[in-house]
C-alpha cells in the first residue's frame, strides 16, 4: 500500500495576498517498488521516518519507483527530504536525482548536511498519472525520506519538532490507529530473546503477538547483521536450538540458513501472530500499567494498536519501557556504584566516574574474490576516518563507541561512521597489488548494537553476582561464558582508528541471573529480555550474547504463562508463585529436543 | 653514563657478539632503557603462586643505585599439550607497573620447539613480539581451541602439532612452538601478578621515582605518577601536564582534565592555554574538556575565542555543548565572526546547527 498524503487545498500568504496551493507528500519507503534501494527504519525516533537508502556498496542501485495519481495538473515545485551523510570538500557520496515520467529534475540531491528538504526543481505535470523514480548516482548510501510536491514555493519545516507536528497533522497521526488487536502477550522485538519469549508463551497456550521492525527474525543473528550466537542453553536447549546459529565466522552468509530454520520454527506456532516489518512507536499507560502498544508498518504506513495484559520489551533499546516511563539506565556506572572493579584493567573496565562510554556497535562486512576485475572508486570522504587502514572484512573488533556518541540517539552517525571505515579500508586494500578481483560480497547497513538502554527491574544484575557466584532462588538464566567488556583501542593509542575495539575477559565458572531482573520495577506489567534487561554496564558484559538473552526470553515467556493463569503481575510470580514457576522452568529441560539436521 | 636501548633495536648487536655473550651482558630482550655501567641489584619482593605455575616463583625488583628499574622472575614451568608436559626455564621481565617488557633465557636451557628443535634467532624475536602484544588472540583462547582438530599430526613431544595450529592463531605464535607461546603469553600477562607488582611500586614510590616516571616517556609510568599527584604536584609540574596533553595517551589526558584542581582552571591563562590545544586533542579528550568547561558555566572570553576557532572540528554533540556554554557567556566580535565563518563553510557538516543557534 502506498502512503501518499494529499494535502488539501491550503492557504498561504504570499506577497500579501492569499494564494491557494496544491501540495502532496509521498513517503519514499512506501514506493511501489524500492528497486535496489533498501527501507531503513532504524532511526525513526531521531529523524522522523523510515527512509529509502541506496546501499549499493559503490555500485549505483536500480531505480526505486512509484505511480501516483495527482488531483491537479499544474506546475509543481519538488523537494526531497534527504541528507549528505559525509559532507566535506569533495563530491557528496550519496547523490541521486528524481525522475518524473522519465525526465530528471534539474537538481542533484543528497548535497546538504543534516536531514533537510532539498529543492529538486520544478516541473509542469500535464498528466494525472505520474511515475516517480529515484535514480541513484553513486551506490554510496544516498537516502530519501519523502518527496514533497507543491504548486507553492515553500518547503516543509526542517526542525524535527515542527516537522513532526506538520507530518502528524497532515497524516492524521494524532488519531488512534485504525486497527486494534488483542493478545494474551505482546512481545516487541524479534531478536533471539523476543522469539524465545514468544515460543515459550505460545507453547503453554498463550495467544502471542510478535512485533518486529525488520522483514526477518533474529536481530543481531539475522542474515542482515550476521553475528553468531554465543552462550549456553541453560534450561532452554529445545527452544533455543530452534532459533540459534552455528558457530560460523561473524558475517558469514550461512546466517541465512539459520534464519530459514528460525522462521520455520516460529511460524509453526499457530498462536503466534507474527508482525514483521512493523515498528512499535508508542506505549500507552494507565497508572503504572501499559494498556497498549502502537506500531506502524515500516513501508506501508498502516498502524495497529496492540492490547494485552502484559508486554515483553525485547527491543534492545528498551523503547517500550522508555515510552511507558519505566526507570532505566544508560552508560557506565562508576566503579564504586556497585563495586565492580577489575583491578588490573582499571578505567578501561569500569571508570572512576560514571560516563557514557558504553560498548559500541558493529557493522559487519565481507569481501570475495571475483572472476573478473572489480574496480572500486576513490572515496575521499572516508579518508578522515581510516587514514591508511586497510582491511578485507569486518570482525567483532569493528566497533564504534565514543564518549560524545549515544548508541541510540546518534545511531545513524555511528552507522555512517562505520560505512566510511568500511569503504575507506577497502579502498586502501584495493591499492595493493593482487587485489584486482576483490569486491564486496556484503555490507550490513544495520547497526549491530551491544549496549544501550537497560530497564531497571526489582534486581540489578552486576559483576558481583558473577564473582560471588550468587545463587538465587529465582535463578532462571545460567551462563559460564566470560564476562567480556570492550573498550576502544584508541584510548591507549590515538593513532589506532577509532572504530576498533578490544575485549577484556573475566573468566568465570557458572553464574546465574535472577528472574527479578527480567521485569520492570515500576511498570507493573512489563517484562524485559535481551540486552535491555536489568543489569549494570559490567553486568551486561557476559550475558549480552544471544543464547543467554534467549534464555531470558524463554524465562519471561513462561512467567507470562503464570501471570495469565492467576491474573497476576510479573513481580507476584516471584512473591507468590515462585515454586510453580521454577518447576515450569525446570520441566523445560526434560522435554525432547529435536535432532539437528 | 652511557645508555643502550635494547629490545629489537639491539638485534644486530647480539648477532655481532653471539647469543651467549649477549645474555651475559644483559637480558635477551627488554623494552626499557638500561644503564650499562654498574650492576643491577636484585631485591626479593615476594613469592607468587598461581594456577598456571607448577611452583611458586620468586619475584625480584632490579635496582640501580637504589632506584627501582624493573621486576623479573626466573620461572620453571610446564608446557603441556593434551597428553605430554615438558619443563621450560625462562626469566620473564616486567616494568614497574607490571607490564611484560622482556625475557631472558637461562644458561643451559635454550628454548626448544617441535621435536626438540632449538629456537632460531628469528624465533626468539618472534616470541618477544608476541609476548609484547597485549591484545594477542591467545588471550581469548582456551588451550583446546589452539588446534584444528581436523588436522592433528601426531608427535611424541609438546608443540608437535604445529601443522594443525588453528589458522587464526598461526600468525601470532612461534612456528612450531604453539604451546610454549601460549603458556608464556598467559604467564607474562597474569592479572594477579600485575596487581602485585603495581602494589609494590606503590609501596616504594617516592619523589625520585615520581620524577623518573614523569620523564620516562612511558605512558603508563606517566599515568601512574599523575594519579599520585597532590594538589601542589599539579602546580609544580605544569610543563609535564602540557606535554602530556600534547603527546600523552587519551587515557592520560582524561585524568589530567579530570584531576586538575579547580584553582588551576580558575587561572585564565592556564584555562586559555588548554583551550588553545583543542585541535591537537583526540576527540574524546575534546569532549571531556567541553564537558568540564560546561560544568564551570562562566568561561573566559579568550578561552571561548580559542575554542571558536575550531568549530568545524567539533562533532555534533561537542558543538551543541559548546553552543550551550556560549549561551551562558558573553560573545565578542571574534566569537561571532568565527560562528559566521563556520556557518558559511559549505564543507562543515554541522553548519546548520550554528545557523539554528544564531537564529534563535
Amino acid at each position: 500500500m502506498k502512503k501518499i498524503i494529499l494535502l488539501l487545498w491550503f492557504c498561504s500568504i504570499s506577497i500579501g495576498l492569499f494564494a491557494q496551493h496544491h501540495s502532496f507528500l509521498i513517503e519514499a519507503e512506501s514506493f511501489d517498488s524500492p528497486g535496489g534501494w533498501v527501507v531503513d527504519p532504524q532511526f525513526v525516533e531521531q529523524m522522523g521516518s523510515p527512509y529509502l537508502m541506496a546501499h549499493g556498496m559503490g555500485e549505483p542501485v536500480k531505480n526505486a519507483f512509484t505511480k501516483v495519481k495527482i488531483a491537479q495538473k499544474a506546475k509543481y515545485h519538488v523537494w526531497a527530504r534527504t541528507k549528505n551523510w559525509a559532507p566535506g570538500d569533495w563530491e557528496a557520496p550519496g547523490r541521486f536525482k528524481i525522475k518524473i515520467n522519465g525526465s530528471a529534475l534539474d537538481n542533484t540531491l543528497g548535497l546538504q548536511s543534516g536531514w533537510s528538504w532539498e529543492y529538486a526543481g520544478e516541473l509542469d505535470i500535464a498528466s494525472k498519472n505520474v511515475k516517480l523514480e529515484l535514480e541513484d548516482l553513486t551506490g554510496f548510501n544516498g537516502r530519501c525520506d519523502a518527496l514533497y510536491f507543491s504548486t507553492g514555493n515553500e518547503a516543509p519545516p526542517r526542525g524535527m519538532e515542527e516537522l513532526t507536528a506538520w507530518r502528524n497533522k497532515i497524516s492524521n497521526e494524532n488519531s488512534d490507529p485504525e486497527r486494534m488487536l488483542e493478545f494474551d502477550l505482546v512481545v516487541v522485538g524479534g531478536g533471539i530473546a523476543g522469539c524465545a519469549s514468544a515460543i515459550a508463551a505460545a507453547e503453554q497456550g498463550l495467544k502471542v503477538a510478535l512485533i518486529h521492525d525488520r522483514p526477518v527474525l533474529g536481530g543481531n543473528a539475522s542474515s542482515e547483521i550476521r553475528v553468531h550466537t554465543l552462550g549456553i542453553y541453560g534450561h532452554f536447549e529445545r527452544i533455543l536450538s530452534m532459533l540459534d546459529t552455528e558457530h560460523y565466522p561473524n558475517g558469514s552468509p550461512d546466517a541465512k540458513l539459520d534464519e530459514e530454520k528460525r522462521h520455520k520454527n516460529v511460524e509453526k506456532y499457530k498462536n503466534i501472530s507474527l508482525f514483521t516489518n512493523w515498528r512499535a512507536y508508542d506505549a500507552h499507560t494507565e497508572g503504572n500499567r501499559i494498556t497498549s502498544v502502537d506500531a506502524r508498518h515500516t513501508f506501508e504506513g498502516k498502524r495497529i494498536r496492540f492490547v494485552a495484559p502484559r508486554f515483553v520489551d525485547s527491543t534492545g533499546d528498551g523503547w517500550i519501557g522508555y515510552w511507558a516511563g519505566a526507570e532505566f539506565m544508560y552508560g557506565r556506572e562508576s566503579v564504586d556504584t556497585y563495586g565492580e572493579a577489575y583491578e588490573e584493567w582499571g578505567e578501561l573496565w569500569s571508570p572512576e566516574e560514571a560516563d557514557d562510554f558504553v560498548m559500541g556497535s558493529s557493522v559487519l562486512w565481507r569481501t570475495q574474490e571475483e572472476e573478473a576485475e572489480s574496480v572500486f572508486p576513490d572515496v575521499p570522504w572516508a579518508k578522515e576516518v581510516v587514514d591508511q587502514h586497510a582491511a578485507t572484512e569486518g570482525t567483532w573488533k569493528w566497533e564504534m563507541s565514543r564518549l560524545d556518541l549515544n548508541q541510540i540517539e546518534d545511531a545513524e552517525e555511528i552507522r555512517d561512521h562505520m560505512l566510511k571505515a568500511i569503504y575507506g579500508s577497502f579502498y586502501n586494500t584495493k591499492l595493493k597489488p593482487g587485489t584486482e578481483n576483490l569486491a564486496f560480497e556484503w555490507i550490513s547497513y544495520l547497526v549491530g548494537k551491544r549496549e544501550s538502554r537497560r530497564l531497571v527491574g526489582d534486581y540489578i544484575f552486576t559483576f558481583n553476582d558473577v564473582t560471588e557466584q550468587r545463587k538465587f532462588p529465582d535463578a532462571v538464566v545460567m551462563e559460564n561464558r566470560s564476562i567480556d567488556v570492550h573498550y576502544q583501542q584508541n584510548l591507549l593509542d590515538e593513532k589506532i582508528p577509532d572504530f576498533l575495539s578490544e575485549a577484556i575477559f573475566y573468566k568465570t565458572p557458572m553464574y546465574y541471573i535472577p528472574y527479578r531482573s527480567l521485569y520492570s520495577k515500576n511498570i507493573s506489567n512489563l517484562f524485559m529480555a535481551g540486552r535491555n534487561f536489568s543489569c549494570s554496564h559490567i553486568g551486561l558484559g557476559g550475558p549480552r550474547v544471544m543464547r543467554t538473552t534467549g534464555q531470558m526470553g524463554a524465562a519471561v515467556g513462561l512467567a507470562a504463562v503464570i501471570c495469565e493463569k492467576y491474573d497476576i503481575d510479573p513481580n507476584e510470580v516471584y512473591a507468590s508463585r515462585l515454586p510453580e514457576y521454577m518447576d515450569l522452568i525446570e520441566s523445560q529441560k526434560h522435554l525432547d529436543i529435536a535432532p539437528k539436521k | 653514563m652511557s645508555v643502550i636501548k635494547t629490545f629489537l633495536f639491539i638485534f644486530p648487536f647480539w648477532l655481532l657478539y653471539g647469543l651467549q655473550e649477549f645474555i651475559e651482558k644483559g637480558p635477551l630482550f627488554i623494552d626499557l632503557e638500561l644503564v650499562q655501567e654498574g650492576e643491577y641489584e636484585p631485591v626479593n619482593v615476594t613469592e607468587f603462586q598461581h594456577d598456571r605455575l607448577i611452583a611458586p616463583i620468586n619475584l625480584q625488583l632490579l635496582t640501580h643505585k637504589n632506584q627501582a628499574a624493573y621486576y623479573a622472575s626466573q620461572i620453571r614451568t610446564s608446557v603441556c599439550d593434551d597428553e605430554i608436559c615438558e619443563i621450560m626455564h625462562i626469566r620473564l621481565i616486567w616494568d614497574l607497573v607490571g607490564n611484560y617488557i622482556g625475557y631472558d633465557t637461562i644458561p643451559g636451557h635454550p628454548l626448544t620447539k617441535y621435536d626438540h628443535v632449538p629456537f632460531t634467532s628469528a624465533d626468539y624475536i618472534k616470541l618477544h613480539e608476541l609476548l609484547m602484544n597485549k591484545g594477542s588472540i591467545l588471550k581469548f583462547k582456551e588451550k583446546e581451541e589452539l588446534i584444528d582438530k581436523q588436522q592433528v599430526k601426531a608427535s611424541d613431544v609438546v608443540d608437535g602439532t604445529t601443522g594443525a595450529t588453528a589458522l587464526e592463531i598461526k600468525e601470532e605464535v612461534v612456528d612450531g612452538a604453539l604451546y610454549t607461546s601460549y603458556t608464556l603469553w598467559h604467564l607474562a600477562h597474569l592479572g594477579d601478578l600485575k596487581n602485585l607488582l603495581v602494589a609494590h611500586t606503590d609501596l616504594i614510590f617516592n619523589e625520585a621515582l615520581k620524577q623518573n616516571f614523569l620523564h620516562s616517556d612511558r605512558d603508563e609510568y606517566e599515568l601512574f605518577a599523575l594519579r599520585k599527584f597532590s594538589k601542589s604536584d599539579f602546580e609544580d609540574n605544569i610543563n609535564f601536564l602540557f606535554k602530556a596533553l600534547e603527546k600523552g595517551t587519551p587515557l592520560l589526558k582524561k585524568f589530567i582534565i579530570k584531576d586538575l584542581p579547580d584553582p588551576l582552571w580558575e587561572e585564565e591563562e592556564f584555562e586559555n592555554r588548554i583551550c588553545h590545544m583543542f585541535s591537537e586533542m583526540d576527540i574524546n579528550t575534546r569532549t571531556l574538556l567541553l564537558d568540564k568547561l560546561d560544568s564551570f558555566g562562566i568561561i573566559s572570553t579568550a578561552s571561548l575565542e580559542a575554542l571558536s576557532q575550531h568549530l568545524n572540528q567539533m562533532s555534533k554533540n561537542q558543538l551543541l555543548v559548546f553552543l550551550k556554554i556560549l549561551g551562558k557567556n558573553e560573545r565578542d566580535k571574534v566569537i561571532n565572526h568565527n560562528l559566521q565563518l563556520a556557518q558559511n563553510d559549505p564543507t562543515f557538516k554541522y553548519a546548520y546547527i550554528i545557523q539554528e543557534f544564531t537564529e534563535d
